[in-house]
């Protein structure tokens, strides 16, 4: 075990070398902070926050008596309970007209995606500010960003070893197979772990930033939330993001070859969507598609959970279970392969 | 006190020369010095020599895993075959490289060379036999630690200098100190662009790297593939007399090389392969003494070839260039020119050519020359 943490130590010493772990921290990086700045633009912008919500919602009413008047509310007014100007000047006959196109509103969910206030004041300031640029790593929709970019890192790291042939040089030095893929693969976990610990001192910067350009009264850096949600959203996604990395080193073993690795991870996600989509047209199949390494995944890591404290150990068995069958079956295979010279992929 | 002369002399003599000078100065030591008689100190010596016995014995038993005092072939392969689908790219090679000789491994393109060292190297699976590495039944990891090897060609991290690769071998390997980079990249000429990736290095330039990396904590086995490949010829006289040195300080090295040439000089003993199988090994100076020749100018040259031919202590004569090529040495050519003599044959010219170990592993691959 100590040879093998040794390993990983001398894996870093190399890895930082490379250009694209720092491009892929720079795109995680940036989408991290997506959730921060847009929510920040939002809560001082309605077109924006309309935008996000999904578009113009608004409802308008003119009257002639006693006095001629109109008002318009909008999703802004009714998610933060606020009648638009004018309001009081609204005949009583129109006012019942009014009400109930708010009721059919609320019942119908018009605004439910447009985001109050309180909703987006929460997404820039702290601690929450941090809990959102993990979880939208994780689990960033339509594609789970975390997972691709872990899988393309893990392809590069253990496929330049096949490309560039040393592999070969390592192995005849008396490293042992296993002890080198191990240490891999927990540097792997290291660096992603990592890369949540820098998105969140990013995500600390941003709302620090925030707080000082704030002039309002709505600054401030830091608002009612709970500090575990953080601790529990970066150990629920480093531990989601274990498969994926077995997943990567697995294809890229097998394949022996850094371009085929993450072309074939990146089009496992495709590849298992559809398979979602098909499994969830049978009704008896529905459970089986959210046991699918990415539902599972997605699931494990949406916050506030969705999950009932039975199905959070089922997916957690999961996860699990993905991540030992990946590492076990690349072991095998690493284990019986021949090892070549460079292929210069 | 016991003088560190002395001292020394008993550490060299003890066991082996104990009766011998040694033993009896041993004895006048103990008279001497101890005050004892000639008896009492031949009893004294008789029970160190005893106590010494059982240190050597139980130093033997374990010698093997310190690769020393054993006495068996630092790689001995046994019946070693890699079959890939149809192809046979080694057959049951049986063959012993000895410890502190420069080992050369010839053979053309295909032979089965570099798989042979990707066998022991523990890269390339055997589909059958066995082999060993220092005589020790040892894992092989353990063993590769032991083991400097550089296989078709220095692969080494293109992004990362010439230094920083060496650092993180010796790093991953454990294998001597930080301070011992300076020094390897001098001795293989790269001490002004260690600091250079090594990406953007000649392909000498990476094999002279590749020789500071097989030095990384002074190994007691080196494997070189085609080690000057790529070298100015300046370069590769300077990696050849490196290997001879490495040679003469002790350690094994087995180079695998395409240049016959080099070998010959390089080289103490080789193995010849062709189609996976060992067709020949042996000292260099046996080859080449068995490959001496003299070439006759007769009276009567084809006469004189198949009187020759028909010699049992001739093994061949041939015609070669309107000349008679023998086979033999030149303290031979006197009996050659007697026995000719006998039968009117008379010899005009002769001359005497060294053996050459291209010629003879062209003859024995039956492989084309360029000549």
């Amino acid at each position: 075990m100590q040879h093998t943490l040794r390993l990983t130590k001398w894996e870093w010493f190399k890895v930082r070398r490379l250009r694209i772990l720092w491009v892929l921290l720079a795109i995680a990086l940036l989408v991290s902070q997506l959730s921060i700045w847009v929510n920040y633009l939002a809560f001082h912008n309605d077109d924006v926050n309309m935008v996000m919500g999904g578009g113009f919602v608004s409802y308008s009413v003119s009257w002639e008596e006693p006095t001629p008047g109109s008002l318009t509310i909008t999703c802004s007014d009714f998610v933060n309970d606020r009648m638009p100007p004018g309001f009081d000047q609204l005949p009583e006959d129109r006012r019942d007209e009014f009400l109930k196109e708010m009721d059919s509103w609320r019942t119908d969910g018009v605004c439910d995606g447009f985001a109050n206030r309180e909703q987006l004041r929460r997404s820039f300031t702290l601690p929450n500010s941090i809990t959102q640029s993990i979880a939208i790593i994780s689990s960033f929709r339509p594609i789970a960003i975390g997972p691709i970019l872990i899988m393309i890192l893990a392809a590069s790291i253990v496929g330049s070893e096949y490309g560039y042939g040393t592999l070969r040089t390592v192995l005849a030095g008396g490293v042992g197979r296993w002890k080198f893929l191990f240490a891999k693969i927990l540097q792997l976990v290291r660096m992603s772990s990592d890369a949540l610990v820098i998105i969140a001192l990013v995500a600390v910067a941003s709302s620090l930033a925030i707080a000082l350009i704030s002039t309002d009264e709505n600054g401030g850096i830091a608002d009612s939330g709970e500090w575990s949600e953080v601790v529990l959203i970066f150990l629920k996604t480093v531990y989601g993001l274990l498969p994926f990395i077995a997943l990567g080193v697995f294809i890229t073993v097998l394949t022996t070859s850094r371009g085929l690795g993450i072309a074939l991870s990146v089009g496992y996600f495709i590849v298992e969507s559809i398979l979602a989509t098909l499994l969830r047209l049978n009704d008896t199949l529905t459970d089986v598609a959210d046991y699918l390494l990415i539902q599972a995944f997605l699931s494990w890591t949406t916050t506030p959970s969705e999950l009932n404290s039975s199905e959070t150990l089922w997916v957690f068995v999961a996860i699990l279970g993905y991540t030992a069958a990946l590492v076990a079956a690349t072991a095998w295979v690493f284990k019986q392969r021949d090892v070549g010279g460079a292929i210069g992929d | 006190m016991i003088s560190e002369r002395v001292y020394r002399a008993l550490l060299v003599a003890y066991p082996r020369e104990f009766r011998g000078e040694y033993g009896e100065l041993m004895v006048q030591f103990f008279r001497d010095r101890m005050r004892c008689d000639g008896k009492g100190a031949r009893g004294l010596i008789v029970w160190m020599q005893l106590i010494s016995d059982l240190a050597v014995s139980a130093f033997k038993e374990h010698a093997g895993g310190y690769g020393m005092g054993s006495g068996k072939p630092i790689i001995e392969t046994e019946a070693l075959s890699k079959i890939y689908g149809s192809i046979v790219a080694v057959d049951e090679l049986s063959m012993s490289v000895p410890r502190g000789h420069a080992f050369g491994l010839l053979g053309p393109n295909g032979s089965g060379k570099t798989t042979t060292m990707g066998m022991l190297l523990g890269l390339v699976q055997p589909t059958s036999g066995s082999f060993s590495l220092f005589g020790s039944a040892d894992g092989l990891q353990e063993s590769l630690r032991r083991v400097g090897a550089i296989v078709e060609y220095p692969s080494f991290y293109p992004y990362l200098t010439g230094r920083e690769n060496l650092r993180y071998f010796q790093g991953i390997f454990q294998r001597g100190e930080p301070e011992d980079i300076d020094g390897l990249l001098e001795k293989v000429g790269l001490a002004e662009s260690g600091d250079r990736r090594f990406s953007t290095y000649s392909l000498g330039m990476k094999q002279r790297l590749g020789l500071a990396f097989v030095l990384l904590g002074d190994p007691e086995l080196l494997l070189l593939d085609e080690p000057t490949n790529g070298m100015d010829p300046a370069g590769m006289a300077e990696v050849r007399h490196l290997i001879r040195q490495l040679a003469e300080d002790g350690r094994t090295v087995l180079v695998a090389s395409h240049l016959l040439n080099e070998v010959e000089q390089m080289c103490d003993s080789v193995v010849i392969m062709s189609d996976g199988n060992l067709i020949a090994q042996g000292a260099v100076s046996d080859i080449l003494r068995s490959d001496e020749h003299v070439r006759l100018k007769t009276t009567d040259n084809e006469k004189a070839v198949a009187i020759l031919s028909a010699l049992d202590w001739i093994e061949e004569a041939r015609m070669e260039d309107g000349e008679v090529v023998v086979s033999s040495t030149r303290d031979e050519l006197a009996e050659i020119s007697t026995v000719l003599g006998r039968s009117e044959v008379y010899v005009i010219e002769t001359s005497s050519g060294p053996g050459s170990l291209e010629r003879y592993f062209l003859e024995v691959t039956g492989e084309e020359g360029n000549e």
